[in-house]
Parts: C-alpha cells; sequence; structure tokens
C-alpha cells in the first residue's frame, strides 16, 4: 500500500488535470450496465479503488494480474480511506498583541511628545 | 525649526501662493465673461462652482509642474530631500529585519493573486535575502467556492516554493470591518513578531529589490512609519487598461515627484505597496467605527489616508518615494469597473470630512490631502452644477428676460455686457491648466530623459497614443463626472456600498453598458435639445459634454475590449515599459509562470471536490478548527444531514461550515467512497469519476 507521505501531495490534482487522456483509457467510465449484476457491482468496486488510488497520487497502476475480487478491492479501498489526516498548520503560532484604537492620548501632543528614534 | 518642515513649509506656501493667484486671475476673467459681472444671484452660484473647480484644476497643474522641477533639477534622481537620496549609498550593507509581506483579499481572482504572490516571492528569494520575510495570505472570502479554490493554491505555491511554515493561509470566519479588520486581526495575533509588514493588494506585484530596499529604509530611518511606494500599472489588455496604463507610465512620474516633494515627510499610504512599522502602527492606527450619522457611522471605507495621518500624529514620518521601481497594480479593465470602484471610492473619500474636521492633531499635510481626496469626487457634482447655473442663465437671456436693475437699491441701470474674447482667454487658460501637465511629461521624455523613451515604443507611436489618450480622456470626463455625481449623492443619503472583489478580467456586453449609462445619454438629449432651442451658440459649447455623455455606451464597450488592446498593442500605441519588457525580471516571471488549473475543469464544485478528493479531504480536515461541546455537536449534526440529504439542498455557506470539523468531514469523505453505487453519495462518486475522465 502506498503511505501517506507518498500520497499527500498536491500534485494529484494538478496532474489530474494535466493528462485526462491517458485516464480516460484507464477508467472504466462507461458503466452502462450489460452484464449480469455481479460483474457489474465488481467493475464498479474495482473502478471506485482504482479512481481513489488515482486522485490520491496522480499516478494509478493497474496490476493486470491481481486478484481482482470485490473483496480485495473492498479491502484495498477500506485500507486507502483509513490513511490518517496529516499534521498542517496554515498559520504560525499566535503571538498575541492589541491593535489600540487611533485615539490622541492625552499626554501625546502631535509631532512632539514622542521621539521615536 | 527642523529643516525638513522649514523645505516643506516653503514649498508648500509657493504652492499654495501659485494655486491661489492663477485662481484669482481665473476668477477675475470669470467675473469679465458673466454678463452682470457677478451682479445676479445666478452669476454669483455660478462664480461659487467656478472658484473651486478651477482651484483644483490649478493645484493639480501646479503639482506637475513642481514634479517637472523636482525632476529637472536633481536630474531625474528624485528629491535630495526623500530617503532613498539621503541614505542609498549606506543600503546595501544594513541588515534586514523580520518583515511579513501580508496579502489582505476578499473574492478575488485566484489564479490571478497567486500569480502575482508567486512572482513577488520568487523576487524576495532571488535577492538572497528571503530568511527575513514571511510571506501571509490572509482571506476574507465568504464563498467556499472561493476559499477552498484559495486554499488549494496556497498548498501548491508552498509546495512548488518550498515554503512550508513561511507562506501561511488564514481565512477569517467573521468578516467584521473589512480589510481594517483584516489587517487587524493579523496584526493582533502575529503582528508581534514581525518589526514591520508590507501590504499587497489582490493585483500587486512588487520586486524583491523594491522589498528589501524599502526594509534598509525603515532601518536607516527609524522615524519613519510608513513608506509607500509608487505603483505603476501593468498587464493591461482591454484598450481602456492599457490606455490607463499609458497614462500612468507617461504623465505618472511628474505628478508623484511633484506629490513627494510637497509632502515630503508628512505623505499618504494608498493603502498597499508600502512598508509599516508594525509597533507603531498597532500602538496608534487602530480604527475605531465612527459614532456619527448616516455616511459617518460604522467602518472607516477609506482607511489608509487615515491610518497615515494617525501614525504622523504618534510622531512618525510618512514618506512617498518615487525612486524605488518595481512596484506594480494593475488597472480595472474596463470604465464601468473603475466606475464601480469610484464608488467604493466615494464614499470613502467622503468619510474623511469627519477626519479633517473633527479629528485633533492631525498634520495640516494631511488635513489638505483629506481635502483634495474629497474633491476628487465631489468636484464632480460641482461641474454639473456649473453647467445646470450656466444654463440657467443662458436660458434668462434667451427667454429675453434681462433684469437691468439687479440690485434693487440702486437708481442706475446694470448693463448686461458680453466679452466673448474674455471667454476664449478663460477657456485658453484652462484648456492649458489641465493639458500642460500632459505636455510637459512628454516633452521630459522626448527632451531631457530620452533612456525611457524605448519603453514606449516609437516617438511617432507615442505621439499617437499621446493624441489618443487626450481625445479619450477628454471623452471620458463628462462621464466620469456624471458617475460621481451620482455617486456623491448616494453617499450622502448613505445608500449602502457592496464590499466585493474587483473584477479584473472581463468585457463589457453592450445590454449592460447601455443600462448603466442610459440616464446620461437621455441627460444629454434632454440639455442638447433645450440648448438648441435657446441659443445656437450656446448649443456648440455644450457639444463636448454632451457628446461624450451619448456616447458613453459605445465608448465603455469598445475600450473594455481586448481585441482592440491587443490590435493596438500590435500597433505599438500605447506602448508602456512593462510591456516592451523593460520593468525588471519580476515582470517576466510573472508572464512565465505557469499556472495549471487546480482542479480538472469538469470537476465538480470545490465543496464536493474537497469532500470527495482523498488528500484535499485530509487537508481540510488538517486545517479544520479543534471543535468540542456545542460547537462540535452542532458539526455532527450538519453532517449527518449532508449524509442523509446530499449536499444540494443545504446553502453552500452551510454545509461547508462541515469543513470546521475533521471527525465529521472525514465519516462523510468514507462514507461517500464506500457507498453503493444506488445510494446518494454513490451516485455523487460515480458522478466523480465520470466527471473527471470524460472531455
Amino acid at each position: 500500500m502506498t503511505s501517506f507521505d507518498d500520497t499527500f501531495t498536491i500534485r494529484a490534482a494538478q496532474e489530474s488535470a494535466a493528462e485526462p487522456d491517458d485516464i480516460v483509457a484507464l477508467s472504466a467510465a462507461k458503466t452502462t450496465c450489460r452484464y449480469p449484476e455481479a460483474i457489474c457491482e465488481q467493475l464498479r468496486w474495482l473502478q471506485r479503488r482504482v479512481f481513489y488510488q488515482f486522485l490520491q497520487t496522480g499516478c494509478p497502476t493497474i496490476d493486470m494480474e491481481a486478484d481482482l475480487s470485490i473483496a480485495r478491492n473492498q479491502a484495498d479501498l477500506r485500507q486507502r480511506l483509513q490513511v490518517s489526516v496529516p499534521e498542517l498548520q496554515s498559520m504560525p503560532t499566535i503571538s498575541r498583541g492589541s491593535v489600540q484604537h487611533g485615539v490622541l492620548p492625552p499626554t501625546l501632543k502631535p509631532h512632539t511628545a514622542k521621539d521615536p528614534a | 525649526m527642523n529643516p525638513l518642515l522649514r523645505v516643506a513649509l516653503i514649498r508648500r506656501w509657493v504652492f499654495m501662493g501659485l494655486v491661489l493667484l492663477q485662481t484669482s486671475l481665473g476668477v477675475w476673467g470669470m467675473i469679465w465673461v458673466l454678463p452682470y459681472h457677478g451682479d445676479t444671484p445666478i452669476e454669483q452660484a455660478i462664480l461659487a462652482t467656478f472658484i473651486p473647480l478651477y482651484a483644483f484644476v490649478a493645484a493639480g497643474s501646479w503639482m506637475a509642474l513642481f514634479g517637472f522641477y523636482i525632476r529637472r533639477r536633481f536630474g531625474g534622481h528624485g528629491d535630495a530631500r526623500s530617503l532613498l537620496a539621503r541614505f542609498g549609498s549606506q543600503l546595501p550593507t544594513v541588515p534586514l529585519a523580520p518583515t511579513a509581506i501580508a496579502l489582505p483579499i476578499y473574492h478575488e481572482d485566484v489564479e490571478r493573486v497567486f500569480r502575482g504572490l508567486q512572482a513577488t516571492i520568487e523576487s524576495v528569494l532571488a535577492t538572497g535575502q528571503g530568511a527575513a520575510f514571511e510571506f501571509f495570505v490572509l482571506s476574507d472570502s465568504r464563498d467556499p467556492e472561493v476559499w477552498l479554490e484559495e486554499r488549494a493554491a496556497w498548498l501548491r505555491l508552498s509546495h512548488t516554493l518550498n515554503l512550508q511554515g513561511r507562506l501561511h493561509y488564514r481565512r477569517r470566519r467573521v468578516n467584521l470591518k473589512a480589510k481594517t479588520g483584516n489587517v487587524s486581526d493579523f496584526l493582533r495575533r502575529w503582528g508581534r513578531k514581525f518589526k514591520y509588514f508590507i501590504v499587497l493588494d489582490a493585483d500587486s506585484v512588487m520586486s524583491g529589490e523594491a522589498i528589501v530596499t524599502l526594509v534598509r529604509l525603515m532601518e536607516c530611518e527609524p522615524k519613519a512609519g510608513m513608506i509607500q511606494t509608487v505603483p505603476r500599472l501593468f498587464n493591461a489588455r482591454s484598450a481602456f487598461a492599457r490606455m490607463q496604463q499609458f497614462v500612468t507610465h507617461l504623465y505618472g512620474p511628474l505628478f508623484s515627484e511633484g506629490l513627494a516633494a510637497l509632502q515630503l515627510n508628512e505623505a499618504v499610504f494608498w493603502g498597499h505597496n508600502a512598508i509599516i512599522r508594525t509597533e507603531a502602527f498597532m500602538a496608534h492606527c487602530g480604527l475605531k467605527s465612527m459614532r456619527g450619522l448616516g455616511l459617518w457611522r460604522g467602518t472607516v471605507l477609506s482607511h489608509d489616508f487615515v491610518e497615515a495621518s494617525f501614525i504622523r500624529r504618534a510622531g512618525y514620518e510618512v514618506w512617498l518615494e518615487t525612486g524605488i521601481e518595481g512596484s506594480y497594480e494593475e488597472s480595472p479593465p474596463s470604465l464601468d469597473d473603475e466606475l464601480i470602484r469610484d464608488k467604493r471610492w466615494s464614499k470613502g473619500n467622503l468619510q474623511h470630512l469627519r477626519f479633517l474636521g473633527f479629528e485633533r492633531g492631525i498634520a495640516t499635510a494631511h488635513r489638505m490631502a483629506f481635502l483634495n481626496g474629497i474633491f476628487a469626487y465631489l468636484a464632480s457634482p460641482v461641474w454639473f452644477l456649473f453647467l445646470l447655473f450656466s444654463t440657467i442663465e443662458v436660458a434668462q437671456f434667451a427667454a429675453g428676460d434681462i433684469n437691468y436693475f439687479p440690485d434693487a437699491r440702486s437708481l442706475y441701470p446694470s448693463w448686461p455686457q458680453w466679452h466673448p474674447q474674455w471667454a476664449i482667454i478663460l477657456v485658453t487658460s484652462t484648456l492649458v491648466t489641465l493639458f500642460l501637465p500632459k505636455v510637459l511629461a512628454l516633452v521630459e521624455l522626448l527632451v531631457f530623459d530620452r533612456k525611457r523613451l524605448p519603453g514606449f515604443g516609437s516617438t511617432g507611436r507615442l505621439l499617437q497614443g499621446f493624441f489618443l489618450e487626450n481625445m479619450f480622456s477628454i471623452l471620458l470626463a463628462p462621464i466620469r463626472m456624471l458617475a460621481h455625481s451620482a455617486y456623491v449623492i448616494q453617499a450622502v443619503l448613505n445608500v449602502t456600498v457592496q464590499w466585493a472583489g474587483q473584477n479584473r478580467s472581463s468585457e463589457v456586453g453592450w445590454g449592460q453598458a447601455f443600462i448603466r449609462h442610459a440616464p446620461g445619454m437621455l441627460l444629454a438629449l434632454t440639455w442638447s435639445g433645450i440648448a438648441l432651442s435657446l441659443d445656437a451658440n450656446f448649443f456648440y459649447w455644450t457639444i463636448p459634454i454632451s457628446l461624450s455623455l451619448l456616447l458613453a455606451a459605445p465608448i465603455t464597450v469598445g475600450l473594455s475590449r481586448f481585441s482592440l488592446g491587443d490590435t493596438w498593442r500590435a500597433k505599438g500605441v500605447w506602448c508602456t515599459p512593462p510591456e516592451q519588457g523593460l520593468s525588471g525580471a519580476v515582470l517576466r516571471e510573472f508572464s512565465s509562470i505557469e499556472m495549471p488549473p487546480l482542479k480538472p475543469m469538469n470537476a465538480p464544485s470545490w465543496l464536493e471536490w474537497t469532500l470527495l478528493h482523498p488528500n484535499q479531504a485530509r487537508i481540510a480536515a488538517a486545517l479544520a478548527a479543534r471543535r468540542t461541546g456545542l460547537a462540535k455537536a452542532a458539526s455532527h449534526r450538519l453532517g449527518e444531514k449532508i449524509l442523509a440529504e446530499g449536499l444540494q439542498t443545504i446553502p453552500r455557506r452551510e454545509a461547508a461550515r462541515v469543513l470546521d470539523d475533521a471527525d465529521a468531514l472525514m465519516r462523510l469523505h468514507r462514507h461517500a467512497w464506500q457507498a453503493r453505487p444506488e445510494d446518494l453519495w454513490g451516485r455523487v462518486i460515480d458522478q466523480l469519476t465520470r466527471s473527471i475522465c470524460i472531455r
């Protein structure tokens, strides 16, 4: 299984946009059901797993020899869904200060009382 | 007396003297033009409107003349009193202090914002001084379709530039006090970490060299509270924006140099592309909500001038540094977009009446700046009234209503006198006052400052652009006048101003243009009809104004066209240094940045995409607020509701609150992907997988 560190990348979105043609070939997008229900269901679960992997990594690997049973695909998807949420911080630690309102302090005469230099 | 103050006072008194002298001569001329020489009430009304208008025009003209003098006096290197002139030689050795670069945004074009930010950051990093800076995107966006995209763009940029932990993103959940509230909130939480902060606008780009110079100048002059750069326009595409760009590059240097020379250390802050001393700003520049009536109640809209006056009041200096290159912003793409922006600015500037008259301790220079800003908009209704009174005067004579005894106490008749030669002299002097600064800017470029000439293309194209710009500025003036008059009235009546991101990229359609300009067109037709019926000569005088108003819609539509801008650019009309690739590396970098879409073209909305995309969902969960108690329970309930009903039935902003809770969000995510195909969320997943694959 691919670890979260490998998969936690924003490249997925970029590549999904950059290479849609390849994906068309890889995906079972046209799932008009003309097969027995059991096969159709299997295709859907397979598709789910493949797409989740694709969105996660931007680079799906299709193993043609893989076990395509529903149970295997469901297990794979479940594993992927269990990948934990990363630690991520959008802002630094808060260092509180206050913004004073622009009221003229009684002690402050304009231009004279305070020389910041 | 402080030598700087002495120079400032001498300059300002000379300036005021010249403006007053010219205004007196203009008024004297006007008195001679008027048949009763100002003895009747209507003529007094004409004079009352003429005096401030003429003084305002004269002040603008003399300011540009000052700029011309300063530029020639110091060989184009800027005023000798400026910070750059005084500290320029020692700058390379000055160490930098911790500085935040803050970018407040609100519903802007995300791709454009982050392209500009990336160009700026890369330019800063290229100076080798990147360690002194941290970058903050401060979003006030409320629509999840916008802020989710912003967040994705921030993550991508952090990743691209390897700036994790130094490029930050914060979205305010409560948007109190608009932009001032946004910046204040940032300062309250993180301001103490930084000695300075530089504010950018959503369409700003600054070179690393300019940013480093600003920090070093602040280090050199501890009394400096703010240093404002002069942003030049760039990246214009529509004909209107390219014209404005041409204006700022050709005429801008004269006006900004004149303004800086007069204001010296009491300059103003324009809200962005400036550096601010954080501690001083936090201690003195917080703006209270106003407690007056109507317009003068609530948030201060045009906060920048007020903040500059407050920091000056506290003893710090405010400088406008004209010599710092590499500061850029964009123009609105069309006249309509400019007018929408002006609507907000007019209300903001009129609010300054409260600070002009009732705020203690403000420097006189800043009171004058307030007055100038107020009259920039008030001039329009005054001009309108001037035209109205003039029409009434003509109508009275046309109707034969000649009063030989305007003064009831006089026994002698007062004969109306017409002096067409005075009218011609007055009009000529007004035109000279209006156009002399532009001509001087052209002369400076062609004669004294030829090294800048290649930035404007060939001399022939420059002259062609110059005449075209003047023609359009004459055509646009009455349209702006009418719109500004309406805005001033609306502001005084306190009609609500929408606080919204600007349109920075679209053309104007015919329908929109006709609807917006229909009142002006009707007014022009009526006025022309009345003028023609009164006096043919008067009708000819009204043509420049009424024709502009009649043509307002086609002018607006035509100038907003990108195709026209592209065509004229290809022909070399209105060329400017940024278009000629002569404005430094940062703009070349800006143009060359590749910004692939953040999500596939056919993908669902950002909210759905964030909930369902494996990485986006985890990013959202990682950034979610830590909910407890009632808030947690509310998020859980919302999550369950979305799970049961889907996203269609719940308002988007409400549904987006589920992103505030990591558990609710991840539960939704997992449920959707494991849902059976016939389930609501199973169908959503099916649609998602199809949408990102099928072209």
